[in-house]
């Protein structure tokens, strides 16, 4: 009932056909599924090894800021307080870098956070950086990502792929290029998605360098100049960067995904042109599908035709899209919380007739719940257990423990996406 | 993540940065605190960030929908005020969700730019009355809850929301004979076993922002727009006139129980929290004086099965090296209990800024002789480096312990909150008799699990 009168605030950004109007500021008031800037960049700083990360705040934005996408990072912080915020603190975050720098002299670059209140009080990160350059002797990033800037955690993406950039043109030069190499960005690594990815290139005789930035450090960024081609598979969070790497070492790139067979197959023949060795492809496709296709036959069978909604991040509904329906599922709403204008095109490709919602909250969810009756909801952590409340079946991504890329991670989801629907529990209710 | 023995430590008085500090902001524990109000809802006065790290918390601790609506600061807001984030965010809430009771939460960057929240608030509520009518606006009360996080932990953010919501709906009227608890930042099987104890001593009582219910609720579709089972807010009003008020936790509730004694003369009684056999007994004793009632012979039966499992597995947690850390009063009475059960405490560490802290521990080391680190205000790093140097046997903490007891060899004993990484840990209680049965299992069995032999049988 509310909803109906609520929706002419929002109608543009719910709609049957065409693309919904996007990367717009949200309603004050709603139950939001949107984060900040500083939650944007650390999803995409966080895994860098050998890293410090201070972030210049009170104490819980690095509380916060120390678990992502289900680990544990380190992290510090200049603990702000209420003299601080009157006075200022650029001589406690200078001190703390310096001490930082002294606790842990193995880390090799040094990440400094600005978030909402330092951002307000007119700390000047970078010019504390800059002075204290000389005596810390280690190269170090400031990153501003104060939690309002911006309208989601998509610009936080943004920013930190700026800092990359900074380091790598400050400190990384091109020394020469190494035959039958890449890089892959935007690539993090949840529940070892890497390794798969990695496994399956070396098949057919291609090195990963450096993954952006799932399994990256100092060296490996160094290193990764010398790649061939650079694979993009997150283009929030990559773009940029690789539209930097080249301009600057002449590194191009390929949009790839490793998100569902076709998506899969379609990369790596990509990726084989690129290096004019197409001939070692197929047999190593038909032989990677030859390994899962008993299982993902029987799995698929039990859930095609399957009634599902997606609501996921920004560049992923597109791949994702493609990957459930291939599984079999029907795909009747599709949403995103920070999707730009090229996620919506790519995704209403794949799925012409979907419904679409941009900035999707809860109580939109649990209308259409109630409206739609899926027999499945695949979302984040979030929206996970609201929709079990509805009796919904529910397959949380980032996923929990078993990889969902490239040949054997498609038989995971399958599986996960089986063991969720024909779950007892959902006929005992 | 691990800490080096062989470089020395600079302990967090004399070091400027904080290292993996384990203190949450103030908004999250004012959220706890509306949470567990009938209807209620928190609205975040500030970035999206500041209201979904916190859900984040609330879901992956207790595997449930939390309803926290934001007011969503942009540039704009940060800026020039957010005057009209607020006044259009509690009318699309009124609107859209029907709360009964909306605790406007501030955030950093709310408070450092100064935001009149009260006077926002009554323009608010002008613009509720002009659209939606003079009923609706008359049916919603609009609490603000200051909590700038630079200024304190969650457990003054709770402490806060606390007093703001008694200062808010307390009334003097008629008195009655109910004794009011506010249990602090504790799990909902925590508050049912405080419940379970009133209810054998037969006394009428009621639990203030009471979470028990509505952060543990069925699966019975279809799902109600709110969970039941929270406090209605007539009580919030009628605490005023109750026969005593009992802050499980005194460093959150502890301000707002004070309050009602200097202002309406309730007897306000200030922890400790009943864990172990000593606070629970002070527990039972200060509730059977409040009502001059005797013990009834259950409580003492719960007493005797406590003791018994003391006695029974004394062998394995005698001497046994233990660190703790966490939110004051739960780490205070987690120490004392560990005493109980002849544990060597090590370490004991609170994040949370307290002036009575270190007494406290000091005081229950004295009385066991005990020679242990207090720490205050401090960070994870330390207690990390301190408790490897002690060489600690078993370490009781949130989910965060998990990377300390990885450097420091030694398992975990999953206590407060948040714990992500297991299930079911908000369901059983570590307070009263039962509750401390529960968590001297854990205890001993997280011990057998990690350092016996598992063809061995232990008798």
């Amino acid at each position: 009932m509310a909803i109906k009168a609520f929706l002419e605030q929002r109608q543009g950004h719910i709609v049957q056909s065409g693309i919904p109007q996007c990367s717009r500021p949200t309603i004050p008031g709603v139950m939001s599924q949107r984060a900040c800037t500083y939650y944007g960049a650390r999803w995409v700083l966080a895994p860098v090894r050998n890293s410090t990360h201070i972030v210049h705040a009170p104490a819980d934005c690095a509380y916060y800021g120390q678990n992502v996408r289900k680990k544990n990072y380190l992290i510090l912080s200049t603990d702000m307080n209420e003299k601080d915020v009157i006075f200022g603190a650029h001589e406690k975050l200078e001190r703390c870098i310096e001490e930082a720098a002294k606790i842990f002299p193995e880390h090799s670059m040094i990440f400094v956070y600005s978030t909402c209140t330092s951002s307000q009080i007119g700390e000047e990160i970078k010019w504390v950086v800059e002075k204290v350059k000389e005596k810390v002797q280690k190269p170090i990033i400031p990153v501003e990502v104060p939690g309002f800037g911006g309208f989601s955690q998509s610009d936080g993406h943004h920013i930190a792929q700026k800092a990359i950039i900074s380091y790598l043109s400050e400190y990384c030069k091109k020394e020469s290029t190494q035959p039958f190499s890449v890089n892959i960005i935007g690539e993090y690594n949840v529940a070892g998605e890497t390794r798969v990815i990695k496994k399956l290139l070396e098949k057919i005789g291609i090195e990963v360098i450096c993954s952006y930035t799932g399994d990256c450090d100092a060296d490996l960024m160094q290193k990764s100049t010398s790649a061939a081609l650079n694979l993009l598979v997150c283009k929030s969070s990559g773009l940029l960067l690789a539209q930097f790497m080249r301009e600057r070492y002449s590194i191009p790139f390929v949009d790839v995904s490793f998100y569902g067979l076709s998506n899969t197959v379609n990369s790596l023949k990509k990726i084989s042109k690129f290096f004019g060795i197409e001939h070692k492809v197929e047999m190593v496709i038909s032989e990677e599908y030859e390994k899962i296709r008993d299982k993902l036959e029987k799995y698929k069978k039990k859930i095609f035709g399957k009634k599902a909604i997606i609501l996921l991040g920004g560049s992923r509904i597109g791949f994702m899209a493609g990957a459930f329906k291939e599984a079999g599922l029907e795909i009747c709403v599709c949403g995103s919380q920070f999707g730009c204008n090229i996620d919506y095109e790519t995704a209403r490709f794949e799925l012409p007739s979907a419904l679409f919602i941009d900035d999707f909250n809860c109580a939109e969810i649990e209308e259409i719940l109630l409206r739609i009756e899926p027999d499945v909801f695949i979302g984040g952590t979030r929206e996970w257990y609201l929709a079990h409340k509805f009796g919904v079946p529910f397959l949380v991504f980032p996923q929990e423990t078993k990889p969902y890329a490239c040949f054997e991670g498609f038989l995971n989801m399958c599986e996960d996406l089986f063991k969720e629907i024909h779950a007892p529990v959902w006929r005992l209710i | 993540m691990a800490t080096k023995l062989d470089s020395p430590l600079i302990s967090k008085a004399n070091r400027h940065v904080t290292i993996n500090p384990p203190k949450m902001c103030q908004p999250i524990g004012a959220m706890y605190a509306t949470l567990g109000i009938d209807k209620a809802v928190p609205l975040v006065q500030g970035s999206q960030g500041c209201c979904t790290y916190v859900r984040y918390q609330f879901n992956r601790h207790f595997k449930e929908p939390v309803n926290i609506a934001v007011t969503s600061f942009h540039e704009d807001a940060a800026v020039f005020g957010g005057r009209r984030n607020l006044i259009e965010g509690i009318r699309n809430l009124v609107f859209r969700y029907a709360p009964k009771v909306i605790g406007v939460v501030t955030t950093c960057s709310s408070e450092t730019i100064g935001d009149d929240i009260e006077a926002f608030i009554k323009e608010a509520y002008k613009k509720v009355r002009e659209e939606l009518g003079d009923e609706v606006a008359q049916s919603v009360f609009v609490v603000p809850i200051h909590t700038p996080s630079y200024a304190g932990t969650h457990v003054k953010g709770y402490d806060t929301a606390t007093i703001s919501y008694i200062k808010y709906f307390a009334k003097s009227k008629e008195p009655n004979q109910k004794l009011y608890i506010i249990p602090g930042m504790i799990n909902p099987g925590d508050i049912e076993e405080v419940k379970h104890l009133l209810n054998l001593m037969g006394v009428e009582y009621s639990v203030l922002f009471d979470i028990s219910k509505t952060l543990n609720s069925p699966l019975m579709p279809p799902k109600p727009l709110y969970p039941e089972g929270g406090t209605p807010w007539q009580e919030l009003e009628d605490c005023a006139n109750g026969k005593a008020i009992l802050a499980l936790c005194p460093h959150a509730g502890g301000t707002g129980a004070s309050y009602l004694e200097s202002e309406f003369g309730v007897k306000s009684i200030l922890g400790p929290f009943p864990v172990g056999v000593e606070n629970t007994d002070k527990f039972i004793e200060n509730v059977a004086s409040i009502y001059e009632i005797e013990i009834p012979e259950e409580v003492k039966v719960e007493r005797g099965l406590l003791l018994d499992a003391m006695a029974d597995t004394c062998q394995y947690t005698m001497m046994r090296r233990a660190a703790v850390f966490g939110d004051p009063d739960i780490v205070i009475a987690v120490t004392r209990f560990l005493c109980e059960l002849g544990m060597d405490v090590k370490v004991v560490e609170t994040a949370t800024p307290s002036p009575t802290f270190a007494d406290e521990i000091k005081k229950i080391f004295d009385e066991y002789n005990i020679e242990g680190e207090i720490l205050v205000d401090s960070d994870l790093y330390e207690f990390e480096y301190l408790a490897k140097e002690a060489g600690v046997e078993v370490i009781l903490g949130n989910s965060k312990a998990v990377e300390v007891a990885k450097s420091v060899k030694c398992p975990v004993v999953r206590i407060g909150f948040p714990v992500y990484d297991r299930v079911g840990y908000f369901r059983y209680g570590i307070t009263g008799y039962k509750g401390s049965i529960w968590l001297l299992d854990l205890i001993v069995n997280t011990i057998l699990d990690y350092s016996y032999p598992h063809d061995k049988l232990h008798q």
